[in-house]
């Protein structure tokens, strides 16, 4: 463990995605995941590849992109930074950012899971109940009567 | 070491996640068993996490798309973590002209959940205000109408529930003469307490306190104690030998207890608003020239008295701002002080802020409009100038009035700060 604490940033680790797919990238990189950080502080062989075991190579690539960003502190002011996750949130799809969000939750990078977290709110606050459904496949469980008495309760939030 | 180490760190992260991956492997293979692309369903602990970010409208909305999402936004665990977060949203009562279908009247919700009627209709819709709420976002205000009427006064506003006194016409005939023999046995029913989530729409009502010697000389304020998770009523009174007396209501037990009343502070006035800070009710003694204010903890129920930074006068004002209690000093020509006080024992009031007139400039060119009005969180301030009202940014140094979007709030209407979330006194089932 001592070894690992005192290695330098240049240190290359390998990541292996759920389909199996390799990326190489910079310790400091790899980090900013706590969940990686925590499994190669008690790994004795860190050229061996990590599993990310749920996370598959597009996603992951995605998610690498992010983390690279953000390893390199000093060279973006905050606004860029900002700007930089705005646009990168803003060109996924949608499903793409459904798994992104699992993929950031599972591998515990906090900033990547508070910028989707925020994006999948924007996106869905908008919508109404029978569009939530659809989007999410959701099945309406409730009797027509149940359902009614919900949207009696506070009319007013399923106005425009 | 070494080992016992290892396996804990397996654990955690190939068998706690374990559930996770299965959850998630499952979703994958019935996506592609389906040949769609619909999006993944997110677990619970995902969904609460975005449903915290969410407005309440939406939040209320999306109770109707299943049932487990109506248990998640209605869980204690959720309902806790949303309420620590949720936003100034000002509450206003006022009269509107033309009547509407379906409106929620307050008290008559009030008398068929109890099944008999302490109120006669007629006189239920002659005076009900209809209760609004002022939605501030991005320098934008709307007035939000909840289609809620009710007959009694708003008086206090507590972690997103609100206070009504309900009290019987019958009374007010005593409103000039002292109440002797306090209704005792008589055939009036005095009134009615209500205490309400104007979200949810759940209200619960209680008999009011003991009758004060005069009409009028009592106040009633709403807490919340955290050590307990408790709301309680608290109704402070002159009583028959002319103290100040208290008893209070838990919203829990649902019964009231007497509890000793400030000593030896003399109030003028008695009836006028409190302000709610610190997780303590906060009086002043009087309209004006007092250096202190008598405060009770919500948890601890006893009183104690608390210096102001100054002596209050005409130009001062007390708000609550972003939960700590502050003392705004507009008595300056060029300037505005702001003392904060961030606790009630031992702690000092520090002058936080100084707002220089000049930027202030062009909306307010009065003493009298360059008192606030409240606290909007713990960055801005909002000014209020006649129908305008204007949020003054700590940060920034900067003035901008509120834009409202059709109807705007008339003079004197009573802007109460209030903040919208799913407050309730019941208590909530876990989040499985």
């Amino acid at each position: 463990m001592a070894s690992t604490s005192t290695s330098t940033l240049s240190r290359k680790l390998i990541l292996k995605s759920s389909d199996g797919e390799k990326f190489e990238v910079d310790e400091n990189v790899a980090m900013q995941s706590q969940t990686i950080k925590h499994m190669i502080e008690d790994l004795d062989d860190i050229n061996s590849p990590i599993p990310v075991s749920i996370v598959t190579g597009t996603i992951l690539s995605k998610v690498i992109e992010y983390c690279k960003k953000h390893a390199t502190e000093d060279s973006d002011s905050d606004e860029q930074l900002k700007q930089w996750d705005k646009e990168y949130a803003n060109n996924m799809d949608l499903n793409t950012l459904y798994y992104l969000l699992l993929a950031a939750n599972y591998m515990e990078i906090k900033g990547l899971l508070e910028l989707i977290t925020q994006c999948v709110a924007d996106m869905i606050k908008g919508k109404s109940p029978e569009e939530i459904r659809a989007h999410f496949n959701i099945k309406n469980d409730f009797t027509p009567q149940e359902e009614a008495n919900i949207r009696n309760e506070n009319p007013w939030a399923f106005e425009n | 070491m070494r080992m016992k180490r290892k396996s804990l760190i397996e654990e955690r992260y190939y068998g706690i996640k374990k559930r996770q991956m299965n959850f998630i492997k499952m979703v994958q293979e019935r996506a592609v068993k389906m040949k769609t692309s619909w999006v993944p369903f997110l677990p619970n602990d995902l969904m609460f996490k975005v449903f915290l970010l969410l407005p309440i409208k939406s939040l209320l909305r999306f109770t109707s798309v299943c049932k487990a999402w109506y248990k998640l936004i209605h869980c204690a665990e959720f309902v806790e973590a949303y309420n620590n977060h949720a936003e100034t949203t000002p509450i206003i009562l006022r009269g509107v002209a033309s009547k509407r279908p379906s409106t929620f009247h307050v008290e008559t919700q009030l008398n068929q959940a109890e099944s008999f009627c302490l109120f006669p209709c007629s006189s239920g819709a002659k005076q009900s205000k209809f209760i609004h709420f002022l939605e501030i976002d991005n320098e934008k205000g709307k007035l939000i109408d909840l289609n809620i009427s009710c007959s009694g006064s708003l008086v206090s506003t507590c972690n997103g529930l609100i206070l009504i006194t309900s009290m019987q016409e019958g009374l007010m005939k005593h409103s000039n003469s002292f109440l002797d023999h306090p209704l005792v046995g008589s055939q009036e029913k005095p009134g009615w307490l209500i205490v309400m989530n104007p979200m949810t729409r759940k209200l619960i009502g209680f008999p009011p306190g003991t009758l004060p010697i005069k009409l009028h000389n009592e106040s009633y304020g709403l807490v919340y104690s955290h050590l307990e998770g408790v709301f309680k009523v608290v109704h402070l009174f002159k009583d028959k030998s002319g103290c100040i007396a208290c008893e209070i209501l838990s919203l829990q037990t649902r019964s009231w207890k007497a509890v000793d009343g400030p000593v030896g502070t003399l109030f003028n006035k008695l009836g006028q608003a409190h302000i709610s800070a610190l997780g303590a009710l906060h009086w002043l003694p009087g309209p004006s020239n007092s250096n202190y204010i008598i405060s009770m903890g919500a948890d601890d129920e006893k009183f104690s008295v608390t210096d102001l930074p100054m002596t209050m006068g005409m130009y001062n004002r007390l708000v609550e701002m972003g939960g700590f209690l502050s003392f705004v000093n507009s008595l300056d020509m060029d300037h505005i002080d702001v003392w904060v006080l961030k606790g009630l024992e031992g702690a000092k009031w520090v002058k936080q802020h100084t707002i220089c007139i000049d930027a202030l400039l062009g909306y307010v060119d009065n003493e009298e409009y360059s008192l606030p009005s409240f606290g909007l969180n713990a960055k801005e301030m909002v000014f209020r100038r006649k129908k305008r009202l204007y949020a003054y940014d700590f940060e920034l140094e900067e003035i901008r009035e509120i834009e409202m979007d059709h109807e705007s709030i008339t003079a004197y209407e009573n802007i109460i700060p209030h903040s919208n979330n799913l407050a309730t006194w019941e208590p909530l089932e876990p989040m499985r």
